[in-house]
């Protein structure tokens, strides 16, 4: 057992706000080993960003509430002072955003903004730092990397972009890459490149990734680990095959059963009912109560808490461990 | 890049011949040069015939309009109906004159409107943002001609008397001190300071406003996220990229807003008798002496345009998106 | 009936201003939510600025005051009172005279009577004018508008005081009334309005719910009127009421400069051009006249900003500093 590059500890991020208190993340706990690639899949406000945001210190409100703990290497980050903090990133841990468009500051010229990692982190000789940042985007497979590193950003395919996005956060060889949705905003053709890249790029420089993502397809190919997240809370976590072939929470259910198949018979997509939960409005007991379909009466008063089911395969769920291999062997194994 | 300058220059050549036209046939159907001198007893009805033949009033319009043209390219814009002078060196000058308190407004409202927007957007919500928020407000609504007569009566008059002073530290009319020889220009400075606070408060509060906006509109990109994410130092996160794309669309205004100094101060200089374009076009307008009036707007018209232009190549090369448009 | 256009713009326009998704069905019955109209939604967040809503109260105060000028002051605006000439002030001359001896308190009131009818009247219209103008060119686009935009460009090129210098002296025959200074004010006030309104229909009418409008059958007619318009009223509403407090700042430079309102009618604009001879000798009437226009325009601006706040929440900018 490897030690943890990254231990998030009981993690809560909570906005105050004028219509009331956002809780963005509600207790969230786990570990990324070094040279595995983690799946943190989640809808648009489970919380899955914001966690890692408040890993690199990126939050940007001032009033935001945090509380835990967010051990790199033994040490934690929010203790840390912010020049430390700042110091690490770009260099240990990186970060990649959704759309590269509106990531990029359209007017540098790109090879001067991947060049500028190096700038940030010592005394670079700017010219060693453009050939370095020419190199990065030749490595992440851009053609005639000279010419386009003079180009500006809007002068760049989707694609393209993306790739120099992940040149600028390999650049100093981090320990951890975090991709925040790294290809919602592309093509399709052009999302498997993209994670095919990371992929590789993660061998080469034996880097621990972490994909955010809403995507269960994305997931289920790159993935070594995977944590779903609702409402700001983890509700089943484990390796890739135990969430797809033996997945223990409702939730779960919901989004493989949401999964439009080709080899299926062909019948209605069934997505999860109901609305996305409020973060201010939290009902008490588990967050997945008001749109679960095997809600029992405990569930709308407790919390559950997440709970091992073998080796790193844990949920939080009340139904008892046979009912949900029942149920899922009936309902979702059979779709 | 230069393909675009080119054709942007290109662009207002016709831009200012579609305005000479216009500005022409406005000027000429509003005002009539002979009016005012027709009520002078030194007129009689036949030399009035006469000097409209002088002046060319005769003719086709189109005729009319072809040969001003022609004289006004070549510096040849006619003399004063009441001061016979010829027109052309005296707007010269006094259009030099107002170049100067303009540039001088704009450029202390640029030092401390550009601070001040930064630091509110910073410090958004703090004491000071909202005690600059209140400024500018304080700015915007107030009555230009108002405010310099107060600071005329509170710096230029009641100071003096308050200290007893012999000679005032704020002057409140013209450039110099008639009677002092050459160029002083402490004496100058003490002439044009009062003018300059006039235009920089009321610029000042256009600016912080406009600064502070973009500022923090800058600041909720995601493209400044990224330069953190990067461990980028904080105060290069600001200035590389924060100051740097936000100061783009303030540099176009101030670009149009040197365009229109020509013609934009008239208020300010009647107060201050300040020798420029404004109380030239006032005391033209006031004596019916409206051959002035025609070249007096063309000037103030190219002058716009001009700096339209300005502004358009400036954005063009502050922002690479706008190249290709 | 005005209601359910409200719930109709409610839906295309702005979701997430709506209440917290949690309601009934889903079993939380603790949880106090109503969909609100726009209408409502905008008037809970205007009343959360407290300073447009004290400066309302003082326009209100104002604009009173001079309605009932009469009432309020004994004396007549051009009244010469000639055992008070030139008096600082005092009671009965609240704000002292001038030295023909008229009641500065008066000729305040009767002054403001005529700078805010101008003002506002002005700001309406050319509202008016330039919504009108703005739609057909945003709308129709092209041509239209290409022509439009032109025109305004190039009135804006001259200075904005001298268009209106020119244009009074060219339709003042003997001595321009308020009307006249109305009207010149109104035929370049609205461009400004005009390029604005423009910008919004531009960007509205490539919204969905036109096309859905559109695809429904409306008529071109019926889109710009019950569609796109009353989105856009909100900055047409922020936009007029900016433009009043211009109005009133430009009504009075121009009548300062002389090229406005003529005396005996008092504006605050001639007012203080008459006090300008009398500065070092009678300050008061440079102070009171000229403290109303600066206390209108304020509380003008300010309550164009909370309307601009409660129309228009996409516009305030919060840092992620």
């Amino acid at each position: 057992m490897s030690e943890a590059l990254l231990e998030v500890r009981d993690l809560k991020v909570h906005f105050p706000t004028e219509d009331g208190l956002v809780k963005a993340v509600d207790g969230v706990s786990f570990k990324v080993t070094p040279g595995e690639t983690l799946g943190v899949v989640g809808e648009s406000g489970s919380g899955k960003s914001v966690t890692f945001l408040t890993v690199l210190g990126l939050i940007a409100s001032r009033d935001a509430r945090i509380e835990g703990q967010v051990l790199f290497r033994g040490q934690d980050l929010l203790t840390l002072p912010t020049e430390e903090v700042r110091s690490l990133r770009g260099r240990e841990i990186c970060m990649i955003f959704q759309d590269p468009l509106t990531a990029l500051n359209p007017v540098h010229r790109v090879g001067a903004q991947v060049a500028e990692v190096f700038h940030a982190h010592g005394n670079v000789d700017k010219k060693d730092a453009w050939e370095r940042a020419v190199g990065l985007l030749d490595l992440v497979g851009i053609p005639r990397p000279q010419e386009r590193a003079r180009q500006y950003p809007h002068e760049f395919s989707g694609g393209m972009r993306q790739r120099a996005m992940i040149a600028m956060s390999l650049a100093l060889n981090p320990d951890l890459l975090i991709a925040d949705e790294p290809t919602t905003a592309l093509d399709v053709t052009v999302q498997a490149q993209i994670l095919d890249l990371i992929d590789r790029l993660k061998q080469e420089f034996n880097a621990a990734v972490v994909i955010i993502t809403h995507d269960l397809g994305v997931v289920a190919e790159h993935c070594d680990d995977i944590m779903v997240m609702y409402a700001g809370k983890i509700v089943e976590e484990g390796e890739r095959d135990d969430i797809y072939y033996r997945s223990h929470h409702p939730y779960t259910w919901g989004l493989l059963g949401s999964i439009a198949r080709l080899d299926a018979p062909r019948g209605r997509l069934r997505p999860i009912k109901g609305l996305p939960p409020s973060l201010i409005y939290v009902p008490p007991g588990c967050p997945f109560s008001p749109r679960c379909p095997h809600v029992m009466d405990v569930c709308r008063t407790d919390p559950p808490e997440l709970l091992p089911i073998e080796g790193s395969h844990a949920s939080a769920c009340h139904l008892t461990f046979a009912e949900r291999e029942r149920i899922f062997r009936e309902e979702v194994a059979a779709r | 890049m230069w393909r675009y300058v080119v054709r942007r220059v290109l662009f207002s050549i016709p831009v200012l011949l579609i305005s000479s036209v216009l500005v022409f046939v406005v000027i000429k159907a509003t005002t009539d040069p002979v009016a005012a001198v027709s009520l002078s007893p030194r007129f009689r009805p036949e030399d009035l015939v006469q000097l409209r033949i002088d002046l060319g009033l005769d003719r086709p319009p189109v005729v009319q309009y072809l040969s001003w043209l022609g004289d006004f390219v070549q510096g040849d814009w006619g003399n004063s109906i009441i001061t016979n002078r010829p027109v052309y060196p005296d707007m010269m000058e006094a259009l030099g004159n107002t170049i100067l308190l303009g540039l001088a407004g704009v450029g202390v409202s640029l030092l401390i409107g550009v601070g001040v927007g930064i630091y509110s957007a910073l410090r958004q919500y703090s004491f000071f943002d909202y005690l600059a928020t209140g400024a500018a407000f304080l700015g915007l609504s107030m009555p230009t001609f108002w405010f310099a007569l107060m600071l005329q009566l509170i710096l230029g008059v009641y100071l003096t008397r308050w200290f007893g002073l012999t000679k005032p530290i704020f002057y409140t009319t013209g450039m110099s001190t008639p009677g002092v020889e050459g160029f002083d220009i402490v004496d100058r400075l003490q002439h044009i300071t009062l003018p300059t606070i006039v235009l920089a408060v009321q610029i000042i509060a256009v600016y912080s406003r406009y600064m502070r906006a973009s500022m923090l509109e800058v600041l909720q990109s995601d493209f400044l996220r990224t330069a953190r994410a990067k461990g980028v130092r904080e105060r290069r996160v600001l200035v590389r990229h924060g100051m740097r794309n936000a100061l783009i669309p303030l540099t176009t205004q101030v670009a149009l807003d040197v365009g229109s100094i020509a013609g934009g101060l008239i208020i300010t200089e009647t107060i201050f008798s300040w020798p420029g374009m404004g109380r030239l076009f006032i005391s033209a307008i006031d004596l019916g002496d409206y051959t002035v009036v025609l070249p007096w707007v063309m000037v103030t018209v190219t002058f716009v345009i001009l700096f339209n232009l300005v502004a358009d190549i400036m954005y063009a090369a502050l922002d690479p998106r706008i190249r290709y448009a | 009936m005005r209601d359910d256009l409200d719930e109709e713009r409610g839906r295309a326009g702005d979701l997430a201003d709506e209440a917290p998704a949690a309601t009934g069905p889903m079993g939380l019955p603790e949880v106090a939510t109503q969909t609100m109209t726009q209408r409502q939604l905008a008037w809970r967040r205007f009343k959360r600025h407290k300073l447009a809503i004290v400066c309302a109260g003082i326009l209100v105060v104002i604009t009173l005051a001079t309605i009932l000028a009469g009432v309020i002051s004994p004396f007549g605006f051009a009244q010469l009172n000639l055992d008070a000439l030139t008096q600082s002030p005092n009671l009965p001359h609240l704000m002292g005279t001038d030295t023909l001896g008229r009641d500065e308190f008066t000729r305040v009131l009767y002054g403001g009577r005529i700078s805010l009818l101008v003002g506002i009247t002005v700001a309406v219209s050319a509202g008016v004018i330039g919504t009108v103008v703005g739609a057909l060119a945003g709308y129709y686009g092209r041509w239209i508008d290409n022509l439009l935009m032109r025109m305004t460009d190039l009135f804006l090129a001259i200075p904005f005081l001298v268009t209106l210098v020119i244009a009074s002296i060219a339709l003042r025959g003997a001595v321009p009334t308020p009307w006249d200074i109305v009207i010149v004010l109104t035929l370049f006030f609205w461009m400004p309005e005009a390029r604005i309104v423009r910008g919004l229909f531009l960007s509205l009418k490539e919204k969905e719910f036109v096309e859905a409008a559109r695809s429904l059958g409306a008529s071109n007619r019926r889109i710009i009127f019950r569609h796109i318009l009353p989105n856009a009223m909100g900055p047409i509403i922020v936009g007029v009421t900016l433009a009043v407090a211009a109005a009133i700042l430009t009504e009075s430079a121009l009548s300062f400069l002389g090229f406005g309102v003529q005396p005996p009618t008092p504006t605050w604009g001639n007012m203080l051009s008459e006090a300008r001879n009398q500065i070092t000798a009678a300050p008061w009437l440079l102070w009171f006249p000229g403290l109303m226009i600066l206390v209108t325009s304020l509380c003008v601006n300010f309550l164009g900003d909370g309307l601009r706040d409660a129309l228009d929440p996409h516009q305030r900018l919060e840092a992620n500093v």
